[in-house]
């Protein structure tokens, strides 16, 4: 659906150029939701308006729905751009108009008349639940209730794509979770592809498909998001899963040696990794049964990605030592990943 | 009326020409006003489009447009009549009176009026207007649908501004003949010696711009959301 190819900018400013995009590439297929993660200044919102051209590239090719967007006339490429979306941090209403009057604003230039428009915007807003906020002014919304208004306003004309930039973050976590699955919603019912920026890893983790983490205008990792989150590869990947995962706290307590991961003589201290279907079988209270070993539960931690659990347990075995390394290897064969950490 | 008479002899003296120079201000300050609004519209969004960061960003444009204003507004106005004589005479068919004070007046607000704009218009967020161009809206759309609607407000509150200060140039007018109330003053208070009648003008004058700005605060609050 959205291919970027090499795609370069470079910011002049007073204090010297900026390398916002460093031969960015990536694919984008229909109806996925695709996260771009990365700290800000890392160049991900400049890629996300790379996408409908609000910033031209320097170089390197965008071409959405098969369409090559930068040798586009401008005529065409404002056509192109009532099939992409977009909704913000910010969420930029119109202030002077109504709630009704936001979600008509694209529609008047669809050519609705009237009634359909009247129509269409009151579905929108059975839609984003807000039916009764139809001659509200934006200012008397709340943040939730603004970007729900810009939601209705971004995908009134029925676009393919939606890029969403930084939707959720001026909003407050369960605020931004009811969003999330506002737009989850949408991606499921209406099929719309959506880009979603955001430096927030619980963002990817409710819903996205795949993710790309930036840093200095360049993609640094890229794949599914169940794979990022649970094998991330690079540095800065691995800190936004740490940020979204209780599962980081454990490794500090290691690292500090805390009295809460101490171990008496005889105990092994493990840390057990599993995703996806192990987490459905009692794995852990077979080994112990099967084995004759004692299994403490020190720490857990489970996290649900695309649908698919990735838990995290650390457990201080006690026993005889060939029954905890039998066990150990039992955990193993049952495709969860045992590290001993201490013994 | 009585006490009408007592403090403002003179003025009693002569009514008709008292609110002939009334309606003489209302009039400049009318006139010139609806074509500075115009232009200094079309100013306003000159330099707003063609800025830094503007729509149609162009260097050469912005500069010269800037600079015109800054030339014109550098020009005290009491000078700029004189100077725009000529002109005034060769557009209105007359210097002197209510149509020849027309042209410097015009002249003498429309740059004041461009640069409210182009206030209010960089008061606008700048992500409506990235919004608008998200939906596919061309630059007209942008001038017609974000700039000069959201920009209400403060284009009234400019509009207030420069209607005043236009009140207060008309009076200046009056310098050169230009009729209304400042050729009043000075014509019976300021050369006769008859000080009642400066300040009958400075009195209706206070009450003009107070009309003014009463009705300019209205607008700025029903437009307001």
């Amino acid at each position: 659906m959205i291919s970027i190819r090499n795609v370069s900018k470079t910011f002049a400013s007073s204090s010297g150029s900026v390398e916002a995009l460093k031969e960015v590439s990536l694919e984008i297929g229909e109806g996925e939701i695709y996260g771009v993660i990365g700290l800000s200044g890392a160049g991900k919102s400049t890629l996300a308006r790379c996408i409908n051209l609000l910033e031209r590239p320097d170089s390197g090719s965008v071409n959405v729905d098969g369409m090559e967007m930068t040798s586009l006339s401008p005529r065409e490429l404002r056509g192109q751009r009532r099939g992409i979306g977009m909704i913000f941090q910010q969420f930029n209403l119109m202030p002077s108009r109504t709630v009704w009057g936001n979600i008509a604003y694209p529609l008047k230039k669809a050519g609705l008349g009237r009634e359909e428009t009247d129509k269409r915007v009151r579905e929108l807003l059975r839609l984003v639940g807000l039916e009764d906020k139809i001659n509200a002014y934006p200012r008397q919304l709340s943040g939730g209730q603004k970007q729900r208004v810009a939601i209705a306003r971004a995908i009134a004309v029925r676009p393919k794509v939606l890029i969403c930039d930084e939707a959720t973050s001026a909003l407050d976590p369960a605020t931004t979770l009811s969003i999330l699955a506002l737009l989850k919603q949408i991606n499921r019912e209406m099929g719309i592809t959506m880009v979603v920026i955001t430096h927030e890893m619980a963002v990817v983790k409710e819903i996205c498909d795949r993710v790309a983490v930036m840093e200095h205008g360049r993609i640094v990792e890229e794949g599914s998001a169940l794979s990022v989150f649970a094998s991330p590869r690079s540095e800065v990947a691995a800190s936004f899963v740490e940020s979204a995962s209780g599962a980081a706290r454990i490794n500090r307590l290691l690292d500090e040696k805390s009295p809460a991961v101490r171990i008496e003589k005889g105990q092994v201290l493990a840390k057990l990794t599993y995703m996806g279907t192990g987490a459905n079988e009692a794995l852990i209270s077979q080994a112990s049964r099967r084995f004759g070993v004692d299994c403490n539960i020190i720490f857990g931690n489970m996290e649900v990605v695309q649908d698919t659990t990735i838990g995290v347990l650390v457990l201080a075995f006690s026993g005889e030592k060939e029954s905890i390394t039998a066990a150990a290897e039992f955990l193993s064969r049952n495709n969860v990943i045992v590290e001993v950490i201490d013994r | 009326m009585n006490i009408l008479y007592q403090f403002f002899p003179n003025t009693m003296d002569k009514t008709t020409e008292f609110f002939e120079s009334i309606l003489q201000t209302l009039q400049m300050t009318a006139a010139a006003g609806a074509v500075s609004f115009f232009l200094g519209l079309l100013f306003g969004l000159l330099l707003t489009l063609t800025g830094k960061g503007g729509l149609k960003e162009n260097r050469p444009v912005y500069y010269v447009a800037d600079k015109l204003i800054n030339i014109c507004r550098s020009i005290p106005f009491v000078i700029m009549l004189t100077a725009l004589l000529p002109v005034t005479r060769a557009i209105m068919g007359s210097a002197i009176g209510t149509r020849g004070a027309i042209i410097p007046l015009i002249v003498g607000s429309t740059p004041f009026f461009a640069r409210q704009v182009e206030a209010a218009l960089a008061e606008i967020d700048r992500g409506l207007v990235e919004a608008a161009l998200s939906m596919g809206d061309s630059p007209f759309d942008i001038v017609f649908k974000v700039y000069l609607r959201e920009g209400v407000p403060a284009i009234a509150r400019g509009v207030t501004i420069t209607l005043i200060s236009l009140v207060g140039l008309t009076a200046m007018a009056g310098a050169v003949a230009g009729g209304g109330l400042g050729s009043f003053a000075i014509m019976w208070g300021h050369q006769r010696n008859q000080t009642d009648c400066t300040y009958a003008a400075m009195i209706a004058i206070l009450l003009i711009v107070f009309a003014i700005q009463w009705v300019g605060n209205l607008i700025i609050k029903k437009t307001t959301h």
